[in-house]
């Protein structure tokens, strides 16, 4: 394991969050964004096949 | 003087290109980080060193470009090349033969100097490609160790280089697992986790962070135990609310490692909670707060033996 002073920064401030699901919400934080002001709730699935759902409080209520 | 000019061809030819082995081979691997041995850094600085000089040797007396590039030096004949050497080990190793003729002396010399200069920018050069190969492909043992060749390169070349804990702590043989640790604390608390990083110091583990700790609650385990129940050990987890648990090496008093299969899914969802609520921090006011949850794959047999190769998204 190269432990490089950068990597270490970066594993503090990912916590648990997968790289490839930062990654995903990251090049789709505008449809993200528009599915949960229209309907309340984004789903995608994770590369294992797990149905990950985003829910957003207000807008789900509205 | 003679001995003062072989300690800087010395340091030249083999302490700085095992130097420069090391730091481009750690690129790719962490290197042992102990002090070698004068032995040990002579003999593995010869064998790093061996064939990159052979070839500077060849590149710099045949290859029609760098047999005069850099450091160019005119009448760059064999025999003129013999006799500035001759005249330089003369004028080093006696005084007498230095005061005959210092202009003559200091002409070859500096010739000497700018030749000896273009070899070693070739070796170093030539070094660090070595470096560049052995570290890629020691990098991808996992991939090549069935190749008798490979395998024979790595016990007599590569693994000289790779710190002992790399194997053991790195899903380095099995790239898709992730190392999964026990460890058991000098006050005799068991924890696990998975292992994210280790710190080494003079070649020994110095300390280790798992990720998504946990640790075992043993009294809670042993009053069932006492009480009469069949208490199911994975109950007794209790998850530490922490990302990362550093532990310090004199604190371990033994360590399991075990290497399962590395999930792609979401282990913690307030991570991830707590991710979003930052990416979306601006929309907050619309959207209020954001709740996370995760579904194991619902198998169908449409979808049986279908292998997700990435996150694909579905709108409801």
């Amino acid at each position: 394991m190269v432990t490089s002073f950068s990597r270490l920064v970066e594993l503090m401030q990912q916590g648990a969050v997968p790289p490839w699901l930062r990654a995903y919400v990251e090049s789709n934080r505008d449809h993200i964004a528009s599915a949960l002001r229209e309907k309340g709730v984004f789903e995608f699935n994770a590369p294992n096949g797990e149905q990950i759902t985003i829910r957003a409080e207000k807008a789900a209520a509205a | 003087m003679l001995a003062l000019a072989l300690s800087v061809l010395l340091t030249a030819y083999l302490i700085i290109p095992e130097a420069i082995f090391r730091v481009i081979f750690g690129w790719f691997l962490p290197t042992k980080e102990f002090v070698l041995t004068r032995t040990d850094t002579a003999y593995r600085a010869v064998g790093i060193s061996i064939l990159p000089f052979i070839l500077a040797m060849l590149v710099c007396w045949y290859a029609p470009g760098p047999q005069n590039w850099p450091f160019p030096v005119s009448r760059n004949t064999v025999q003129g090349r013999r006799e500035d050497y001759k005249t330089v080990a003369a004028g080093l190793y006696s005084d007498a033969e230095f005061a005959r003729s210092p202009a003559t002396f200091w002409g070859a010399f500096t010739r000497s100097l700018r030749r000896q200069g273009r070899l070693i920018s070739w070796y170093f050069l030539l070094v660090a490609l070595e470096a560049l190969l052995w570290g890629w492909l020691a990098s991808r043992y996992a991939k090549f160790r069935l190749n008798r060749l490979y395998r024979w390169l790595a016990d007599k070349f590569l693994f000289h280089y790779i710190s002992k804990w790399h194997p053991v702590l790195t899903p380095y043989l099995s790239p898709d697992t992730v190392v999964r640790a026990d460890v058991l604390c000098t006050n005799d608390t068991l924890y696990q986790g998975y292992v994210s990083q280790y710190f080494l110091k003079d070649g020994q583990l110095s300390g280790i962070i798992l990720r998504i700790p946990k640790r075992f609650d043993r009294q809670r385990y042993l009053k069932a135990k006492e009480a009469g129940d069949k208490p199911n050990k994975d109950d007794y987890w209790v998850i530490i609310p922490s990302q990362n648990l550093i532990f310090l090496a004199d604190k371990i008093f033994n360590m399991n490692v075990s290497f399962v299969p590395a999930s792609s899914g979401v282990e913690d969802a307030a991570s991830v909670e707590k991710f979003l609520a930052d990416a979306f921090n601006p929309l907050r006011k619309d959207l209020g707060k954001l709740t996370v949850s995760v579904e194991k794959e619902k198998a169908s047999p449409a979808d049986s033996g279908k292998k997700s190769n990435g996150p694909t998204k579905t709108f409801n």
